[in-house]
């Protein structure tokens, strides 16, 4: 502590305490009209040099102000009264720093443990969903340990990730999902493993901060232009032992299942595949193939943690086991979890030390891809209504007698299926991945205004993928003697970042906040894949490196994994707050990134924000009825780097020996530069009426300009593609948030709504260049994204029936043997059209939470309105003739086609629903709105433990998620499509399109809490 | 904020002594690069598989997917010259290739292709620049051979193509002229180094140059004929380039056949066995001709297919060699074909569970035949034949029994027989039917014109490159009308000539991809305007296929 010795000056020494009499820190004790001031300690001791005379003011964050003059006294005790309610929390921002949510001038949103932990996913990221404004969260849909997308508001980058950064306690950690797609998108066999934020055991969060622009995050620098998930970890606490107990299990079943028909089976014409056969009284069997396939998912979660401490030194640990099968056989997840975390303080808190280790292992068991291939569901879909699945299901006799073939009714490959069993049993996914963050933090408090901080963390993960398909795998999949890949994978990040930071008055009523700091981060994957290719196994069904045949052509390879970046970086950030009310700040980012091109590899983005508390600067506004108004604004610019090693491409080499040159090189005459977003926010935050009502608004406009093209090259130029950066893309929309928190006798009532809008623009593409198609299905017009200057990223197209300007469909003619033909079926558009935008129009969720004596009930609506998506589950139900709407039409013997009855029922279905048909009449409002999460708490009452030594407290809880959708127009969740190929790592791939993926679930079951 | 610029300062000093590794950490240690041209290597031949992958796409041959055949070749030259049909639909409907539909999905592939092939030339040719040893000198003749092999069938099925470099197009006469003097530059370099530096990388001859000078004269003569109407002087004058070398490849020892080192699944195979179900069958062309003239080669060709094979149709007609004819898939009210309706391949193509190495007469892309059936029609036109001075009616002998000999059949009296095409019966509907269109037989018809000697050589130079060589048989088709092929029975398109006579309007060439027309626009449209007249569809006429007497 700095002292001032001045003639007439007395050391004041004394305690501010709250109203219930607890001594309170960091509360500032300032000498009215001057510079000096200090805080006070953790036991809300102060001590202060001051005029006999002088008035000291007492502020502090969450409290009143209160003035008391000295009159010569040299002991003051203070008690500081709580301002209600006043929107006075701390959050965690960027890099960690801890800030008064009044001092920001953008918009964060907190999430507290308890709203992620009541009612628990085996993937903790699906619980964000509905919890704060503007955040689409899309559930994987291969079944439990499929990857979840998170995009923060909307889309903005067409070639790299529009993921946010994730963090945990201060630190960038990796999120990459290690299986990225291959092969074309329709056939699948592209599914991702979890994210590493979804290994995160829940019970360890104290808090996530949602910082949703670019702005929040502008410290963090190019990886957080989308924004960034701020976890905050739980560490040891000063007093005594606690021991926790938790234990949650709940059960999963399908939300919804396609309606089939149940009349008409198959016939020989099709191979036996498709249901356009004759009515069969056996084709009852199509309603009972969800029922036998699908299971009833289960999910635990049991975990322990400890805290315990003294006032030096405290100490962390948990541990977590979560299990889970899915609804699809033999789909299953189990992780653990450890953590330990240790805080400690020397020489009276001049260096205090945190060390954090966790350690994750997950076990992930066939997971299912969307797509045609290898998917039980889409085999579902095709299959004759009249199969008896009863006679291929016994998963002890999938293989017949005769070994290289399935036990399957059907030729396999015909219309892309298989047994739907031997897709669950025998392809067989198996992934394991083992992580560990070792992190340090220690801080050195040279005086009560300068602290430096000195981080690193090391992240370590390494995963094992093995794929193992068995003799009789179809063989367009795999080879006549089945298929192998393993894969391993280690990453490896290494962080390190100083700051340095400085916190003081520095005049009177004006503080000063300011950090400097530097940061370096550096990611190495390294790994091998080993695949047995197409006519690559030595002996059926022994899944082994040795047993892979190398020498044959066109057999197995084995490749090696790399990838390399390092990132080193200097920034500041300083915020000058006067009467702790009005706030300035700046921020500026430098970054040296090794994916751009040398002696360019440097790029600075900056920042500024003004928040102003009204209600504090103008005392007058503060009143009973208006006890909060807070303005702020803010101005962010970020620098993203470039994908790894595109500007130094290299030949590779074939397995075969053979060598290829890349197919991709920077544009000729140009340079690569950093892709550039720009953001602007503004917004107010109020509370009236003694806090019944909280009101939040937050407008944004936000610009990434010099995107990462890739277009295509001139074939003569021997390459594919050509980098080159362009384009503007604009998302502007508003969030508004508003929470209610009225007591109605001794019932508790608080009651969130989140709304929130985007608007996606392109406004600009390359110079050159007015469109662009994205993600084609099938290379094809059935479904692609075409990206021109005022469209959006999410639109799609897509062929329909062509209809003249009354409606009516235009028919399709032909030549019969040179003769034309009247067709009296409709004709297919030729071009595809704009059909449909994948992005909702807005999204409104409403939470609310009951407490009265020790229950707690609450549920959470969550609701996305517009946009649109493509079905491709219904289309197959179509043109299988399994839809109920295919057998309707032959039971009355046709479909209307303008009016004429059309008996070629099959015809129709089949172009309609054909990948080069119309497939663009299969798109549905993508409207839902669902109750998310329901639960109920009961904490039993504290005077049973009374007598007790040990339990504390106990709560047991009933819980439910997705239970049922209040509205729903499409056939299917529009919440999980496009999570195949693209969609996934919040690329912009194969948006609004469903692609035969397995239903989602609901979930409900119950927890149990005890406290030691 | 002093003390915040002093650690800037210090934190600064350690940060930026560290970005002199960043060239280091950005490159990928997966590939390799040297330094100077990018691209070129001490020995290049590695770089040349990549584009002989591209004549044949078959399984796993230097990394090209199994799929790349169907959609490159056999969803277009190979049912519009007859040889094959689709087995279905795919998912399409009736909106596919045989039925004259555009489908950008699959055609687009043959363009996307061809663009695979010039950057590991670009990188051959930068190595024998920058290295000139033998191994590079030597494959860059080969790779100029091989680029204007895979680009011909690219070339003449698109009737243009950006060929010369940007992203505008060439005519197809200026791409014909750029073709003839890279094979001046392939003789060049082949002629450089009498020894055989390279083997393993050389899916024909194993590094046989001699062989490959062989092909590349036999080529030019090809070509040269392809342009006869459409600029008759030069196709003159390289046909007698071509000819005068007196080193073409008139024997089967010196077929050029695909043959990949380690032996891969051959793209026939893949389609007739690996994929479980019938993606393809036989052409009803196919049945026609060698049923009527009773070909010693069908039995190789084709196996009958029998009535026990769950043939829902009664009809097992033209000896159980059970075909389909061009359109006939997925036609409204019809029933749906089985793939064990039709025939399996013979004894002498592909086989299940074998390797090309095995079956290399049934991936040949230049044999014998073909060059007597070229010399048979310069004879007729009056060219100077150099030594070939046999006459036409010996080179249309020596190309029939050139091909029974690789087929390993015996010709017994074929070339006496006046036998004329079957008519067609198709397995499951008779609306299908149809007579023969052909009345051209084996036997060298002394009578005839000139034109009738031109269908009987260009209808056995049709059997002759069966079953892979179809970009060949369908360009010789469009140049000459042979041989006479059905009409599709459903087509989207109406046919411009009149049904009831000889000659129809088969497909002409494969429309332009989607992606050229979004990402390369102007480009495009003027090359439609100014090479293709206008229209870009599957009616359209290429350059040298010329609306005009053969003689």
């Amino acid at each position: 502590m700095i002292c001032f010795f001045a003639h007439a000056q007395n050391t004041v020494t004394g305690k501010v305490t709250d109203s219930a009499g607890k001594g309170l820190s960091g509360i500032s004790v300032q000498v009215k009209g001057s510079a000096k001031g200090t805080f006070t300690k953790t036991d809300g001791s102060f001590s202060i040099v001051a005029p006999a005379n002088a008035t000291l003011v007492f502020s502090g964050i969450g409290f009143g102000v209160k003035e008391t003059s000295l009159n010569g006294q040299t002991n003051i005790n203070v008690s500081l009264e709580e301002r209600q309610n006043e929107l006075n929390t701390v959050v965690v921002t960027a890099l960690g720093i801890k800030k008064n949510a009044k001092d920001l001038s953008y918009s964060v949103q907190k999430v507290s443990s308890e709203e992620l932990t009541t009612v628990k996913d085996a993937n903790f990221t699906n619980s964000l969903s509905g919890k704060a404004s503007n955040v689409t969260i899309t559930q994987g849909s291969g079944g439990v340990g499929s990857a979840t997308n998170i995009i923060l508001r909307g889309n903005n980058s067409l070639s790299g990730s529009g993921s946010p950064l994730i963090v945990i306690d201060g630190i960038p950690v990796v999120n990459n999902n290690s299986h990225p797609t291959t092969g074309q998108a329709q056939y699948g066999q592209n599914f991702l493993t979890p994210d590493q934020l979804s290994t995160i055991n829940p019970s360890d969060i104290e808090e996530v901060t949602i910082l949703k622009g670019p702005t929040a995050a502008a410290l963090y620098g190019s990886q957080a232009a989308n924004g960034a998930i701020i976890v905050t970890t739980k560490s040891g606490k000063d007093g005594q032992t606690r021991v926790n107990l938790s234990t949650n299990t709940t059960f999963q079943s399908a939300l919804y299942k396609p309606k089939m028909q149940t009349e008409y089976g198959g016939s020989a014409a099709d191979n036996g595949t498709l249901s356009w056969g004759d009515k069969d009284p056996n084709a009852s069997y199509a309603g009972s193939f969800y029922k036998d396939f699908l299971k009833t998912g289960v999910s635990s979660s049991n975990a322990v943690d400890v805290t315990t401490g003294n006032k030096n030194a405290q100490l962390y640990a948990a541990y977590a086991n979560t299990s889970a099968k899915g609804i699809i056989p033999n789909n299953s997840l189990t992780r653990n979890n450890f953590d330990l975390k240790g805080t400690t303080s020397m020489f009276d808190k001049f260096i205090e030390f945190t060390a954090k280790f966790s350690y994750v292992n997950q076990t992930v068991h066939n997971p299912l891809a969307p797509g045609q291939y290898l998917n039980p569901y889409y085999t579902f879909m095709t299959l004759p209504a009249n199969t008896n699945m009863s006679l291929y299901k016994n998963k002890n006799n999938l293989t017949l007698d005769t070994l290289p073939f399935q036990n399957w009714a059907y030729p396999v490959g015909s219309t892309q299926t298989d047994n739907p069993y031997w897709d669950a049993y025998k392809v067989l996914t198996t992934d394991n991945l083992n992580r560990m963050i070792l992190s340090g933090d220690l801080k050195f408090n040279f005086t009560s205004f300068l602290n430096l901080v000195i981080r690193g963390n090391m992240d370590r993960t390494s995963e094992d993928y093995l794929n193992e398909m068995y003799q009789g795998t179809w063989t367009a999949v795999a080879s006549s003697t089945g298929g192998f890949d393993h894969k391993t994978l280690q990453s490896n990040q290494n962080y390190g970042d100083a700051l340095l930071t400085f916190n003081k008055n520095i005049a009177s009523d004006w503080h000063l906040t300011a950090i400097g700091g530097g940061a370096i981060r550096d990611y190495t994957q390294t790994g091998i894949d080993i695949n047995s290719g197409r006519n690559g196994m030595h002996n059926p069904n022994v899944f082994i490196t040795n047993n892979v045949n190398f020498n044959s052509g066109g057999g197995g390879s084995i490749q090696d994994v790399y990838d390399r970046r390092q990132i080193q970086s200097l920034f500041y950030s300083a915020e000058i707050g006067f009467k702790n009310a009005l706030f300035i700040s700046t921020t500026g980012r430098n970054d040296w990134s090794s994916t751009l091109p040398p002696g360019k590899n440097a790029y600075f983005y900056p920042s500024v924000g003004v928040s102003a508390v009204l209600t504090d600067l103008f005392k007058g506004l503060y009143s009973s009825t208006m006890n909060y108004l807070k303005v702020r604004s803010s101005y962010t610019e970020v620098g993203n780097d470039l994908p790894t090693f595109i500007i130094n491409p290299v030949s590779t080499i074939n397995s075969d020996g053979s060598v290829s040159t890349p197919t991709t090189v920077i544009m000729p005459g140009t340079t690569l530069k950093p892709e550039l977003t720009k953001s602007i926010e503004a917004g107010l935050d109020a509370a009236f009426l003694n806090n019944l009502i909280r009101f939040e608004a937050t407008y944004y406009k936000t610009n990434t300009i010099d995107q990462l093209f890739t277009v295509a090259a001139p074939p003569s130029s021997g390459y594919k593609y050509y980098y080159v950066n362009g384009g503007n893309i604009e998302n502007k929309g508003i969030e508004l948030t508003l929470s209610v928190s009225p007591k109605i006798g001794s019932v508790k009532w608080t009651s969130t709504v989140n709304f929130s809008k985007n608007i996606n623009t392109v406004k600009s593409l390359i110079s050159g260049t007015n469109l662009l198609i994205y993600s084609q299905l099938a290379n094809s017009s059935a479904y692609y994204q075409e990206i021109i200057p005022g469209g959006s990223l999410g639109d799609f197209y897509s062929t329909r029936f062509q209809r003249d300007k009354g409606g009516a469909y235009v028919l399709n003619s032909f030549y019969i043997n040179g003769v034309k033909q009247e067709g009296t079926l409709p004709l297919v558009e030729s071009q595809a059209q704009k059909i449909g935008n994948a992005f909702p129009n807005f999204l409104l969720s409403w939470g609310n939470k009951f407490n009265y004596k020790n229950f707690q009930l609450s549920f959470l609506i969550d609701g996305h309105f517009g946009g649109q998506i493509l079905s491709l589950t219904q289309a197959m139900l179509d043109y299988a003739g399994n839809s109920v709407e295919t057998a309707q039409a032959r039971d009355k013997g046709y479909v209307l086609v303008n009016g004429q009855q059309v008996t070629d029922v099959k015809g129709f279905y089949q172009l309609k629903a054909a990948t080069g048909g119309a497939l663009g009449e299969y798109t549905y409002s993508a409207t839902a709105v669902r109750l998310r999460e329901l639960s109920l708490l009961y904490n039993l009452p504290a005077q049973i433990f009374n007598d007790s030594k040990y339990v504390k407290g106990i709560s047991i809880g009933l819980l439910g998620r997705n239970l049922f959708f209040f509205h729903k127009v499409a056939p299917v969740d529009p919440e999980i499509v496009s999570n195949n190929a693209g969609g996934l790592n919040g690329q912009n791939e194969f948006l609004g399109l469903e692609l035969y993926n397995i239903p989602s679930t609901r979930s409900y079951g119950f927890s149990v809490n005890v406290h030691f | 904020m002093r003390k915040i610029s002093l650690s800037l300062i210090l934190i600064s000093l350690i940060g930026l002594s560290c970005t002199k590794d960043f060239s280091s950490i950005n490159t990928n240690k997966l590939g390799f690069k040297f330094e100077g041209s990018s691209s070129a290597v001490p020995d290049a031949s590695g770089f040349l598989p990549p584009i002989m992958a591209y004549i044949y796409p078959s399984n796993g041959a230097s990394g090209v997917a199994s799929w790349v055949y169907q959609i490159q070749q056999n969803f277009n030259s190979d049912i519009y010259s007859g040889y094959w049909m689709m087995a279905g639909g795919f998912g399409q409907g009736s909106h596919v290739e045989s039925n004259y539909y555009y489908y950008d999905g699959w055609d687009s592939y043959l363009y996307l292709s061809w663009s695979n092939i010039v950057n590991p030339f670009l990188s051959i040719q930068a190595s024998a620049w920058a290295y000139p040893n033998a191994v590079n000198q030597t494959a860059l003749g080969m790779a100029f051979t091989s680029k204007v092999m895979v680009s011909v069938r690219v070339a003449d099925a698109l009737g243009t193509l950006p060929y010369s470099g940007g992203g505008t197009y060439d005519s197809l006469g200026k791409i014909y002229n750029t073709f003839f003097s890279e094979l001046d530059s392939a003789i060049f370099y082949l002629s450089k180094n009498a020894s055989s530096p390279i083997t393993t990388s050389d899916y024909f001859y194993g590094g046989d140059i001699a062989k490959w000078i062989t092909l590349t004269n036999s080529l030019r003569l090809e070509l040269a004929m392809r342009i006869v109407k459409a600029n008759p002087t030069l196709a003159q004058a390289q046909a007698e380039k071509a000819m005068a070398t007196g080193n073409l490849i008139t024997d089967n020892s010196q077929n050029a056949a695909f043959v990949p080192t380690g032996g891969v699944e051959g793209a026939l195979t893949t389609l007739y066995y690996t994929w479980g179900i019938g993606n393809t069958t036989p052409g009803a062309d196919v049945a026609s001709y060698l049923v009527g003239y009773n070909d010693p080669r069908l039995p190789v060709f084709l196996a009958p297919t029998s009535t026990a094979e769950g043939n829902t149709a009664s009809r097992v007609p033209l000896g159980g060699y059970c075909t389909q004819r061009l359109g006939s898939v997925q036609v409204p009210g019809d029933v749906t074909l089985t793939a064990t309706m039709f025939s399996m391949p013979g004894t002498g193509i592909l086989q299940s569970g074998t390797d090309i190495t095995a079956h290399p007469e049934s991936s040949t892309f230049f044999n014998a035949a073909e060059t007597n059936f070229l010399l048979s029609e310069a004879t007729l036109r009056g060219w100077n034949m150099g030594s070939y001075t046999s006459g036409a009616q010996a080179y249309y002998t020596a190309g029939v029994t050139a091909s029974m000999n690789q087929w390993k059949v015996s010709i017994g009296n074929y070339l006496s027989t006046s036998a004329t095409p079957s008519d067609f019966v198709d397995p499951t509907l008779p609306d299908r039917d149809i007579k023969a269109v052909s009345t051209c037989s084996p036997k060298w018809d002394d009578a005839t014109s000139n034109e009738g000697h031109l269908e009987q050589i260009i209808t056995q130079k049709w059997i002759s490159l069966w079953p892979v060589n179809s970009p060949v048989a369908w360009a010789e088709y469009r140049r000459t009308g042979y041989p006479k092929l059905f009409p599709g029975y459903l087509t989207a398109v109406a046919p411009t000539v009149s049904w009831g006579g000889q000659t129809v309007d088969n497909a002409r060439k494969l429309r332009l991809p989607n992606s050229e027309y979004s990402n390369n626009t102007s480009n495009v449209l003027n090359a439609v305007n100014n090479y293709l007249g206008g229209t870009d569809d599957i009616t359209t006429h290429v350059w040298w296929d010329v609306n005009a007497p053969n003689f």
